[in-house]
């Protein structure tokens, strides 16, 4: 319209606020110790404590709109460590290896870290990291190179910006990693949901009462990779039959196939792929007589047919994961393949669909 | 209020403490009726029952004191009182089901009419077995002359509802706590801490150990036997036999650490039963106060044997060398297998629990009518060969105490005497893996506290860092696993 366009306001955070007495109440009523401090002091504190290995929670005024963490309810993360992933994972997020976590860097500082440069204060956008940059900040960079950034206005959020400043006056990288406060569930929102969040989740030094399951849960972790460790059991070790299990398997899906029946659904049943330029964790000819005991038993139904897909997916179309053994690194992934071999499983799925319907 | 809940906890504290700064009367009193509250916390209604049979035997007994040795059957009139109410008591809230089931059974066998209905439902009190047991040798030792009767009844109601022992013993006698109810010792900061000590260690066996093993167990048995296998029916009767002991242990550790806190001494109530030579020699080391409760309370009376007031802490077992009654062969056999059947049957009122019982009677009957190849083949008395032989028999006895049923027991051990049966695995791998496991680990930690143990007393410096690991890592174990999601075991019995 000829005229210069308005400043549009860039402000994510509407959400619900709480003051410093509501959390101090909060705390108090769970006898759960405490430290108020300055910003300054407290912010020198908490790089400290990333520095030193550590994971922090950062709760501040209004919570985020919206499904990502933006540095109010946020967990922070040293992104300079090549462990950060495993730390984060063993410690909070039990979220598949692959998915990246994402960098929050300050504005003034996204051409020395990114091929393009633009302002994306909402965690919107995936740019490529610089090529010299990806071993300085491997704990955000993605397998392809590429990060989805925060970048961190002064304006915006002014004491998220001077956290990362401080960080970057120690370390000289303008970046945190940062990832949603919680566990697997919505985003944090109330102080006392954070608090349940710190409390359940093994943070740094805080060993409660509550804690407890996650403690559980982690001794039974390690007693099976230790298992897995002295017997050499990895993702192509052999499983055998549990014959009781095999059994009622075969039951629930007869009882599926009958119900099917009953209420007129088509069904295909078809066998998935699986990798086959390797040994492959199942006894072979228990495997082949299983096929076949699924084909001969889709035979007694008149809505129901039978494919198998089993060879369709290349060996180098599937991925590994995480080792289940404490001595090596990662092993193959039986279960998981890449992008392009979904899209060869739902061609061969499209088309068997296609053909039935005809 | 079961041991291994928060509520114990708190209760355990808050009473320990009044326990050591409440005056004499007002502290036996206080026990008294914090025992009822901790009966009480399961169901108030059922306090009745405990009182009844306390209240009972504490006026038969006092009555048994005043009456002259002479006036033979006065004192027969009031013993067998005492055995009414409390076998009374047993019969019909523990196997009044069981009775009319057999009766039916043998009606419909037998054509003969409609049976008896149906009866109205009848809940199992909580440790009626145990407690009226405790009773009854009161009044037994009352009537033997054994003791002399209490007439404080808030410090005899002490000793039959002492909460760490209430609902599943170590059961007690009069002579081994009584004196040290009476008198409170002066306080030292070692009961606090051996106690301390003791409880931890139960719990580890408890929470750690048992509560852990116990989804692997329920799996294991939940697989229809027709798909066992014999080598799955070896680690299930291990599996279960460290379950049940661990899980029993465990309790009675927990029951004798509450008494060493309080400077009380409690017997103790197991001693590396898997270490056991012979079946002898395992009723010595499993369950002592029950064992050593049948001797002289059923085994030696049947037997014709007169029992010797020893005045001393029993050894358990069936160990009669201190008699100087002799008492014939035929005379032991037929009180050995009819006191182990009853003693089966003590544990439920079931048959698979009285073919337990027998199985047992049967090994010891063995081992006796054995002894003379022992005697000229020296071979053959090595501990290792008793051991081996032992505990593989004493493990497999403990299926009909696990199914419950004498279908699923002998269907189970046909399995073990077909060379097909050995062929192959139908559980999860880790069943076997665990088992494996902790029979090394129980092996070792019993050779360790026979033979290094004994040893590290010379170096004691050496002891205590090992001290302070063992109980870092238990305390820490215990933190994590500290939960009551399942029962004593021993707590239906």
């Amino acid at each position: 319209l000829g005229k210069p366009r308005g400043d549009f306001k860039v402000e994510p955070y509407t959400g619900i606020s709480f003051k410093n007495e509501e959390i101090e109440h909060i705390l108090r009523e769970r006898d759960i110790g405490f430290d108020k401090m300055e910003d300054e002091a407290l912010m020198d504190k908490v790089v400290d404590q990333l520095l030193d290995a550590g994971v922090v929670g950062w709760y501040q005024g209004k919570a985020e709109f919206g499904p990502r963490a933006l540095g109010n309810r946020s967990i922070i993360v040293d992104p300079r460590r090549e462990d950060a992933k495993a730390l984060l994972n063993e410690k909070i997020k039990k979220r598949e290896s692959f998915r990246p976590f994402a960098p929050s860097i300050l504005k003034e500082h996204v051409s020395e870290y990114f091929e393009q440069v633009d302002d994306v204060p909402f965690m919107e956008k995936v740019f490529d990291i610089k090529p010299e940059k990806h071993t300085v900040i491997p704990a955000v960079t993605h397998v392809n190179g590429t990060g989805r950034l925060q970048t961190v206005d002064k304006k915006v959020n002014p004491r998220y910006h001077r956290l990362i400043e401080k960080f970057y006056e120690k370390t000289g990288v303008p970046i945190l990693l940062n990832t949603s406060f919680n566990e697997n569930e919505p985003i944090v929102n109330t102080p006392e949901h954070a608090l349940e969040c710190f409390l359940r989740t093994k943070m740094d030094m805080l060993v409660s009462w509550r804690n407890r399951p996650n403690l559980r849960g982690q001794f039974f972790i390690n007693l099976y990779l230790l298992r897995n460790t002295i017997f050499g059991i990895n993702a192509q070790t052999e499983r055998p039959i549990i014959p009781q299990r095999y059994e009622e398997n075969l039951l629930a899906l007869a009882e599926i196939l009958n119900k099917a029946e009953e209420d007129g659904i088509e069904v295909l049943l078809y066998i998935p792929p699986i990798r086959n330029d390797v040994k492959i964790p199942y006894n072979l000819e228990n495997y082949e007589s299983f096929k076949a005991e699924v084909e001969s038993m889709t035979k007694e139904y008149d809505n129901v047919f039978f494919k198998n897909f089993e060879g369709i997916v290349p060996g180098p179309l599937w991925g590994t994961k995480e080792a289940t053994s404490f001595l090596a690194k990662e092993e193959l992934d039986f279960m998981h393949f890449q992008f392009e071999g979904h899209r060869i499983l739902f061609d061969s799925l499209s088309n068997a669909l296609k053909s039935l319907m005809k | 209020m079961i041991f291994n809940s928060v509520t114990f906890v708190v209760f355990l504290i808050i009473t320990v403490v009044l326990f050591w700064t409440l005056k004499k009367h007002f502290r036996i009193w206080f026990i008294f009726l914090a025992s009822l509250t901790f009966y009480g916390f399961w169901r108030w209604e059922f306090l009745s029952l405990v009182l009844i049979s306390t209240v009972a035997d504490y006026l038969i007994a006092l009555e048994l004191g005043k009456t002259s040795k002479s006036r033979k059957a006065k004192r027969r009139a009031l013993l067998f009182t005492s055995l009414i109410v409390n076998i009374g008591l047993l019969v019909y809230f523990k196997y009044l089901y069981f009775i009319v089931d057999n009766i039916n059974f043998l009606y419909a066998v037998t054509g003969s009419g409609q049976g008896i209905s149906s009866i109205p439902e009848i809940i199992l009190p909580l440790g009626i077995s145990f407690y009226t047991f405790q009773t009854i040798s009161y009044s037994v030792d009352a009537y033997r002359g054994h003791i002399i009767p209490e007439k404080n009844f808030a410090l005899y109601g002490c000793y039959v509802t002492f909460f760490p022992q209430l609902v599943a013993g170590p059961i007690l006698r009069a002579n081994e706590v009584m004196d040290q109810l009476r008198i409170r010792p002066k306080f030292q900061l070692s009961y606090i801490s051996e106690g301390l000590k003791r409880i931890l260690y139960g719990f580890f066996l408890k929470v750690v150990l048992a509560d852990n093993i116990a989804p692997l167990v329920d799996e294991a048995y939940a697989i229809p036997v027709s798909q066992l296998s014999a080598l799955d029916v070896w680690s299930m009767a291990f599996l279960f036999g460290f379950q049940i002991y661990f899980d029993f242990a465990g309790y009675s550790h927990i029951a004798i650490g509450c008494a060493n806190l309080m400077g009380i001494d409690f017997p103790e109530n197991f001693n590396f039963p898997y270490a056991a030579r012979s079946f002898k020699a395992f009723w010595k080391r499993w369950h002592i106060s029950l064992s050593s409760w049948i001797r002289d309370y059923l085994y030696l009376p049947i037997a014709g044997a007169k029992v010797i007031d020893k005045n001393k802490r029993s050894k358990g077992g069936l160990d009669t060398s201190e008699l100087k009654v002799e008492v014939s062969q035929r005379k032991k056999d037929t009180s050995l297998f009819t006191t182990w059947a009853i003693m089966g049957l003590w544990h439920g009122a079931n048959w698979a629990f009285v073919f337990w019982g027998i199985f047992h009677a049967l090994m010891v009957y063995f081992e006796r009518k054995l002894r003379f190849i022992r005697n000229r083949v020296p071979f053959f008395s090595h501990p290792f060969i008793g051991w081996s032989v032992t505990i593989p028999l004493a493990m497999i006895a403990w299926i009909p105490f696990r199914t419950q049923s004498l279908n699923a027991t002998f269907s189970m051990y046909q399995k073990l005497f077909y060379p097909k049966m050995y062929t192959f695995l139908s559980p999860k791998e880790n069943i076997y893996l665990v088992t494996a496991m902790l029979f090394i680990g129980v092996t070792i930690s019993y050779l360790l506290t026979e033979f290094l143990v004994p040893q590290t007393k010379k170096w004691a410096y050496l002891a205590a860092p090992f001290n302070v690991v063992k109980y870092a890592v238990i305390i820490i174990l215990v933190f994590t696993f500290f939960r009551p999601i399942n029962q004593f075991i021993y707590f239906q019995f």
